[in-house]
């Protein structure tokens, strides 16, 4: 299981409130080399949004992809918000940025207002058999 | 009778920064060689639907799915009905669409 670490998640937590505003969602990406399992970046996507959903730009998911090939930059996790309680919508699990065993996803309520950075959070985990299964904040934010 | 020598395309396809050595058979359908890169990198049946796969700049998409694959070397082109795929070319597999909400 891979880590985040709190300054790594606070990176993205202030990202999806400087971009969602409290009104809009928003959603980035915990990234890491080939080599290190462990997130070391938070990438911010080109993206749509309204208090409800989210939808990444098509063009800057191709040029993304480009770059990872050339620079081996692995996306770990994507991370986005809600506008109230966290949980993994449908839309959600059929429509991840990478999904392949192991890939993790973790939903902030609330547009990320919380004080406490992993208060009410969604952590999932995809499975090989497509179904993402829950685990505790704790497990992968340390 | 001649025999086709190279019944087959080697490719190195990425999916999120991740490498894999495949080959395509000829005559193979986009649609079919979709579905073995899909494979290949173990993304489950329930997210498979918005997987393509694209030519080395992430935007141009192999298509369409019933396009049949042909070997081309140098400048030529596929001929109608087919898509060109040079040897040990560099393929990105990656979702068309991505979106959430709740």
């Amino acid at each position: 299981m891979l880590a985040i670490t709190r300054g790594v998640f606070q990176v993205a937590i202030d990202q999806l409130r400087r971009c969602g505003a409290g009104h809009n969602e928003c959603v980035v990406y915990a990234v890491s080399g080939l080599t290190e399992k462990d997130p070391s970046e938070i990438v911010h996507p080109i993206h749509k949004a309204t208090p409800y959903s989210y939808e990444v730009d098509s063009d800057w998911l191709g040029r993304f992809a480009a770059r990872q090939a050339v620079e081996g930059l692995v996306v770990r996790a994507q991370i986005h918000t809600h506008a109230g309680k966290a949980f993994h919508s449908s839309t959600d699990d059929g429509w991840p940025m990478a999904a392949t065993p192991e890939f993790v996803s973790i939903v902030v309520p609330r547009f990320g207002a919380s004080t406490i950075p992993t208060d009410g959070l969604y952590v999932c985990v995809l499975q090989p058999n497509g179904d993402w299964n829950e685990i505790g904040p704790a497990e992968i934010i340390s | 009778m001649s025999t086709n020598p190279h019944p087959s395309i080697g490719v190195d396809v990425f999916y999120n920064a991740i490498p894999k050595d495949l080959r395509f058979a000829i005559g193979s359908t986009v649609g079919q060689i979709d579905e073995q890169a899909v494979a290949a990198f173990q993304v489950p049946d329930g997210n498979r639907h918005t997987f393509g796969l694209f030519r080395a700049d992430g935007i141009t998409e192999l298509q369409p799915l019933d396009a049949t694959v042909e070997r081309v070397e140098g400048d030529r082109q596929a001929g109608p009905g087919h898509v060109g795929i040079r040897e040990d070319e560099r393929l990105i597999l990656r979702a068309g669409t991505v979106r959430g909400g709740g």
